[in-house]
C-alpha cells in the first residue's frame, strides 16, 4: 500500500514544476528584460538631454533642473516598464496555463506523480513572479538611478508598486480560474476579454438606467465603487479598492484550486470543463446588446411607448447577440437549448426589472416630504463641497440633513425640491433617452459635474435625501420660467457663511494639502470678464523657491479663515479681490482613467478650483497679502512684487 | 500487481470503457489489442492517472491510483503523441524528472543515452517521431517504473530500435519484475514480446489471456476432400470461428486442441488435412469477426 504525498513531496514537485517552468519561459523574460532595458536608457537619455537644454514644454513646465527631469524619468521610465509588464503577464499567463487546453499536455502532466492541484499551485506561482518580479527590479533599477542623482522616489512611483501587485495577481488568478473552466486556450481568452469588456459596460448600462429611471437616486456616487468593476479584473491595475482585489484574487485561487481537482483532463480541446464563464460572457454580452437597442427604441417611442419599444428592442438584440456568442464559444451550436434557460431568465429578468423602474410604483421620484414632517433639512451643492468625493451618498445626507431647522430655509430647500421633481417627471421614452445622457456622465465624478443633495431629517428621525444632477435636467431647472427665483434661492444658501463652513475646501481642507492658490484683482474688486486671465499665482518660480511659496499660500488661506470666522461673509459687491483654491485630491488613480493618471506627471493631480470673495474688511487676509508682496500698503497690486512678475509665465508650481 | 474493478468511462454519450474488469500480475508485459476505438489508449490513460474513471476503480498494489502522487511515481506513460515543450532537450528534461520522479537512475539514463543514438542537447520537437520516441524511452526506463504503459510505441521506430527496445524491456521484465502493458496494432512485434494479450472491443474485453495458451487454442486447418460429405454441415459438432470454401478445399479456423478436433475431421475422410497455429493477427480478425467486427461489414 502506498502512502499519500508527504507536503515536503509536494512542495519539492511544486518546486521541480516551477523551475521547470522558469526554464520554458526563459527567452521571453530576456525579451523583456532587453526591452525594458533599452527603453529605460532612451528615458534616461532624453529626460536628462531635455533637461539640460533648459527647455519649457506647452505646459510652462521648467525642465531646467535635473532634479525634475529624473523626476519624470523616474514617472515615464516606471509606466512604461510598467505596460510592458501587463503585455508580458498576459504572454505568461496564456502559456503558463495553456497546459489544461492540449490533450497532449494533459497526457504529460496528467501522468506525472504531482497532484493536479500542487501542479496548478505551482503554475499560478510561476506566473506571479515571472509577471512581478523581473519588473520590481526594473523599477528598482530605475529607483536607483534616481536616488543616485539625488532624486528621491516618487509617490507616483510608488504607487505603481502597488498597482502592479494587485494587477498581476488578481488578473492571473482571474484567468487562471477561466483557464480551469475552458477548454480551450483561446475560449479562456475570450471568456477573460469578454467579461472585463462586458462587465463594466454592464454596470454602467444598470447604474444610468436606475439613474434615468429614479431621478433622485445618487448613482454617480459610486464611480469608483467595487460593484462598478467587480468581475473587470484589469481595473485592479487601478490600485483602487485594494481589499476587494485581495478578497477577489483569494477566491479565484481558491475556486481554481478547487475546481481543478475534479477536472476531466479529457476536457482539453473542448470547450467548457465548467460553463459558468459561458453562461457569464453570454449573459452580459447579450444584455449589453439587448440594453442598446432597448434604450435605443425606447427613446425613440417604438410601438407608441418607451416602454414596448424597450421590450422590443431588448429582445431583437439580445437573442442574435446571445446565439452568435454561443456560437464562437462552443464552435457550433452543441447545448445551445440547454444554455438558453439563464438567458431566458436574464431576458425577463431585466424586463420585469425595467417595467418596474417604468412605473415607478413607490412613487420614489415624486416624493416631497411636506413641510410639517419635516424636522431639519439640507442642501449640498456637489461642486462646492470638500468630502463630495469621500462621503458616501448617505454621509452626504446625514451631515447636511440636520443644517437647517428654520422654516425659511426648510421652505425654500423644499420649493427647489419640488421644481426638480416637476421637471424630471418625464414620459416614458425621454426615461429611456436620458439613459445615454447618464451614460456619457457616469465616469464623471460628482465634484465635477455639479449637482445637489436635499435631505431632511423628518419629524420621526428618519433621514431622506435625493441627488439631483443638473446635467439631466439642465435645460428646465435653469431655463424655465422659476428658474431664476430657485437659483438665487439656492445661491443664498450656498454663499451662506454657513455652508462655506460646514462645506467649502476653502474651509475645511487641511492648509497642507493646498497645491494651488491664485488671486485676482480688478479695478471694482468684483469678479471681470477675463477672471482667470488675470489671476496672480503664489507658485514658485524662479524668483521664489517651493517652500516659501507653500508657506505663503498656508499664510494667505489661514488668514482667509480667521476673517470668516470673525467677520463672515459680506454683500459681495464690497469684494476686496477673488481667491481661488485647489487642493490635492489623495488617491491619484480615483481619477480611473491612466491618462488622467500620466497628466499628473506634468500636474499634480489636484480638485477643481474652489472661489472664494475676500471682502474689504477681511484685515488678515489683506495683511498676509501686504506681508507676501502681493498689494502695496495702499492695496494696490504690487506690480514689482515677485508673484505678479512670474505671472506671465503662467509657471504652475506645487 | 494492477486490479482494474468494473471500470467504466464515458465521453458524453460515449462508453469508451464499459465496466472492465482485469487483474495484471507484477513481472508481465500485456498486449492490448483491439479494433479503433475499443478503449485501449483509454484504458493506458486510466492506468497512468490521466483520465479518472467515472466509476469503478483502480488499484497499483493496493493503492487508489487516481490523484495518488506516490503511486504515479512508479509509473510512466508513454502516449502515442508523446508531447515536449518548444525548447526541450533529453538533458533539460532529465533534469526535471530527476526532481520529480523518485527512482530516476541516473547511471541509467547514461546507459540509455549511449544505447539509443539520440543527440542529448537537441531539441527534441525538431526529431523525427522514431526519435522522439527513443528520446520518450531513455527519459521513462531512466525513471525505473515499476509500471511502464505505452502506447503504440513501436510506430516509427526502425527494426533496430524495436529489437532493441525488446531486449531492455524483457531484461527489465526479467530483473526488476517491471509490468509492461503495451497498446498496439503491430500484432507481430506483440507476439514477440508479450506473455498475455487483452483483446477489447467496444469497451469491453473479448478476451484476455496468456499468447502461448491462445496459440494452442486456435488452429488454422486446411481440409481437402476427394467428395465433400453429402451432409449440410460437415463440421458439425467442430467448435469452428469461420470456414472458407474453394471447391473441394475448406479452410477453417478451429477453436480447440488438435486432440478435440482431429478425431471429428479424420471421421470425414479427408484427402487431406493440415493444421498450423494462427498468428496473432489471424486470431484478432477470427475473434473480431466473431465479434461482428468484420471486412465484410465493411467492404
Amino acid at each position: 500500500m502506498t502512502q499519500a504525498a508527504s507536503f515536503k513531496d509536494k512542495f519539492k514537485s511544486g518546486f521541480a514544476v516551477f523551475k521547470w517552468e522558469l526554464k520554458s519561459c526563459k527567452n521571453t523574460l530576456i525579451v523583456f528584460s532587453v526591452i525594458s532595458s533599452v527603453v529605460i536608457a532612451i528615458v534616461l537619455t532624453l529626460s536628462v538631454v531635455v533637461g539640460s537644454l533648459n527647455v519649457l514644454d506647452y505646459t510652462g513646465y521648467n525642465y531646467n533642473n535635473l532634479q525634475t527631469s529624473l523626476s519624470l524619468f523616474q514617472v515615464i521610465a516606471s509606466y512604461l516598464v510598467f505596460m510592458l509588464n501587463a503585455v508580458f503577464t498576459i504572454i505568461y499567463t496564456i502559456r503558463i496555463f495553456s497546459y489544461l487546453h492540449n490533450k497532449r499536455k494533459a497526457d504529460l502532466y496528467g501522468s506525472m506523480p504531482i497532484s493536479r492541484r500542487t501542479f496548478f499551485v505551482s503554475k499560478t506561482i510561476s506566473a506571479y513572479i515571472l509577471s512581478i518580479v523581473p519588473t520590481l527590479f526594473f523599477f528598482g533599477v530605475i529607483s536607483i538611478i534616481s536616488v543616485l542623482f539625488g532624486q528621491p522616489v516618487e509617490p507616483e512611483v510608488a504607487r505603481l508598486y502597488v498597482k502592479l501587485l494587485l494587477g498581476a495577481i488578481a488578473n492571473i488568478s482571474f484567468y487562471a480560474l477561466l483557464a480551469v473552466c475552458c477548454g480551450t486556450t483561446l475560449n479562456s481568452v475570450l471568456s477573460f476579454v469578454g467579461i472585463n469588456f462586458a462587465y463594466p459596460l454592464s454596470a454602467m448600462f444598470i447604474r444610468g438606467t436606475i439613474k434615468a429611471f429614479f431621478i433622485g437616486m445618487p448613482t454617480s456616487q459610486y464611480s469608483s465603487s467595487f460593484i462598478m468593476k467587480a468581475l473587470n479584473s484589469l481595473a485592479a491595475y487601478d490600485g483602487t479598492n485594494i481589499i476587494y482585489w485581495l478578497i477577489f484574487t483569494a477566491v479565484c485561487l481558491f475556486l481554481g484550486i478547487l475546481l481543478v481537482k475534479k477536472r476531466k483532463a479529457e476536457c482539453a480541446q473542448t470547450s467548457f470543463a465548467y460553463r459558468l464563464p459561458c453562461y457569464i460572457v453570454e449573459i452580459l454580452i447579450s444584455f449589453i446588446i439587448g440594453m442598446f437597442l432597448g434604450m435605443l427604441f425606447g427613446s425613440l417611442n417604438v410601438l407608441s411607448y418607451g416602454l414596448l419599444g424597450f421590450i422590443f428592442g431588448f429582445i431583437l438584440g439580445s437573442v442574435p447577440a446571445y446565439i452568435i456568442t454561443h456560437l464562437i464559444l462552443y464552435k457550433g451550436f452543441k447545448r445551445v437549448f440547454k444554455s438558453a434557460i439563464p438567458y431566458g431568465a436574464t431576458v425577463v429578468t431585466v424586463i420585469l426589472l425595467v417595467t418596474f423602474c417604468n412605473f415607478d410604483f413607490f412613487g420614489y421620484n415624486s416624493f416631497v416630504p411636506k413641510e410639517e414632517s419635516v424636522k431639519s433639512a439640507g442642501l449640498i451643492d456637489l461642486s462646492k463641497c470638500c468630502c463630495a468625493d469621500t462621503e458616501s451618498a448617505f454621509g452626504l445626507a446625514d451631515m447636511a440633513s440636520d443644517d437647517y431647522e428654520d422654516n425659511d430655509n426648510i421652505k425654500t430647500i423644499i420649493n427647489f425640491h419640488n421644481s426638480a421633481v416637476q421637471l424630471a417627471d418625464k414620459e416614458s421614452n425621454e426615461k429611456f433617452g436620458s439613459v445615454w445622457i447618464n451614460l456619457m456622465l457616469s465616469n464623471i465624478p460628482s465634484e465635477y459635474m455639479g449637482g445637489y443633495c436635499v435631505s431632511y431629517r423628518l419629524q420621526n428621525g428618519q433621514i431622506t435625501y435625493r441627488y439631483y444632477d443638473p446635467a439631466l435636467i439642465y435645460s428646465n431647472l435653469f431655463g424655465g420660467d422659476d428658474s431664476e427665483l430657485h437659483t438665487a434661492a439656492l445661491e443664498k444658501i450656498t454663499s451662506s457663511c454657513e455652508y462655506l463652513k460646514n462645506y467649502s475646501s476653502i474651509m475645511n481642507k487641511s492648509v497642507d494639502s493646498i497645491e494651488q492658490l491664485s488671486l485676482s484683482f480688478d479695478n471694482n474688486g468684483s469678479y471681470s470678464d477675463s477672471f482667470y486671465d488675470s489671476q496672480i499665482y503664489v507658485a514658485y518660480n524662479h524668483l521664489v523657491d517651493k517652500k516659501q511659496a507653500a508657506e505663503d499660500r498656508k499664510k494667505i488661506l489661514e488668514a482667509y479663515r480667521q476673517d470668516v470666522e470673525e467677520k463672515g461673509v459680506k454683500d459681495s459687491s464690497k469684494s476686496f479681490c477673488l481667491l481661488s483654491v485647489s487642493f490635492s485630491s489623495g488617491d491619484v488613480s480615483n481619477r480611473g482613467a491612466l491618462w488622467q493618471q500620466m497628466s499628473s506627471l506634468l500636474t499634480p493631480d489636484i480638485t477643481l478650483p474652489e472661489d472664494a470673495v475676500v471682502y474689504s474688511d477681511y484685515t488678515n487676509t489683506i495683511a498676509a497679502l501686504r506681508e507676501i508682496g502681493i498689494i502695496n500698503s495702499d492695496n494696490s497690486v504690487n506690480t514689482d512684487g515677485d508673484y505678479f512678475k512670474s505671472y506671465s509665465s503662467y509657471s504652475i508650481g506645487y | 500487481m494492477i486490479e482494474i474493478k468494473n471500470v467504466t468511462k464515458n465521453f458524453d454519450k460515449v462508453n469508451a470503457v464499459d465496466n472492465l474488469s482485469l487483474e495484471i500480475a507484477s513481472g508481465t508485459v500485456l498486449g492490448l489489442v483491439g479494433s479503433n476505438g475499443s478503449g485501449k489508449s483509454t484504458l493506458l490513460r486510466m492506468l497512468a492517472g490521466v483520465f479518472e474513471p467515472n466509476s469503478g476503480e483502480i488499484l497499483l498494489d493496493g493503492a487508489q491510483l487516481f490523484e495518488n502522487p506516490t503511486a504515479k511515481g512508479n509509473c510512466f506513460f508513454i502516449p502515442d503523441f508523446p508531447y515536449f515543450y518548444n525548447n526541450s532537450t533529453i538533458d533539460n528534461t532529465a533534469t526535471f524528472y530527476r526532481e520529480l520522479y523518485p527512482h530516476w537512475d541516473e547511471s541509467r539514463f547514461e546507459k540509455y543515452c549511449s544505447v539509443f543514438p539520440v543527440g542529448r542537447d537537441t531539441s527534441i520537437i525538431n526529431m523525427s517521431k522514431g526519435m522522439q520516441r527513443q528520446a520518450a524511452l531513455i527519459l521513462a526506463l531512466s525513471t525505473c517504473p515499476q509500471y511502464l504503459y505505452l502506447d503504440e510505441i513501436f510506430d516509427g521506430l526502425d527494426p533496430v530500435a524495436r529489437h532493441t527496445l525488446k531486449k531492455i524491456l524483457i531484461e527489465h521484465v526479467y530483473e526488476d519484475k517491471m509490468t509492461v502493458i503495451i497498446a498496439s496494432h503491430n500484432l507481430r512485434e506483440l507476439e514477440d514480446l508479450c506473455d498475455r494479450i487483452c483483446l477489447m472491443h467496444m469497451g469491453s474485453v473479448l478476451m484476455e489471456r496468456d499468447i502461448d495458451s491462445l496459440r494452442l487454442e486456435f488452429r488454422k486447418v486446411q481440409v481437402a476432400f476427394n467428395q465433400i460429405p453429402d451432409v449440410p454441415n460437415p463440421f458439425e459438432g467442430i467448435n469452428t470461428v469461420g470456414v472458407w470454401r474453394n471447391g473441394n478445399v475448406f479452410n477453417i479456423t478451429i477453436k480447440g486442441t488438435e486432440e478435440e478436433f482431429m478425431p471429428k475431421l479424420n471421421a470425414l475422410n479427408p484427402a487431406y488435412v493440415s493444421a498450423m497455429p494462427l498468428t496473432l493477427e489471424e486470431i484478432f480478425i477470427s475473434e473480431m469477426e466473431a465479434a461482428g467486427y468484420d471486412t465484410s461489414s465493411i467492404v
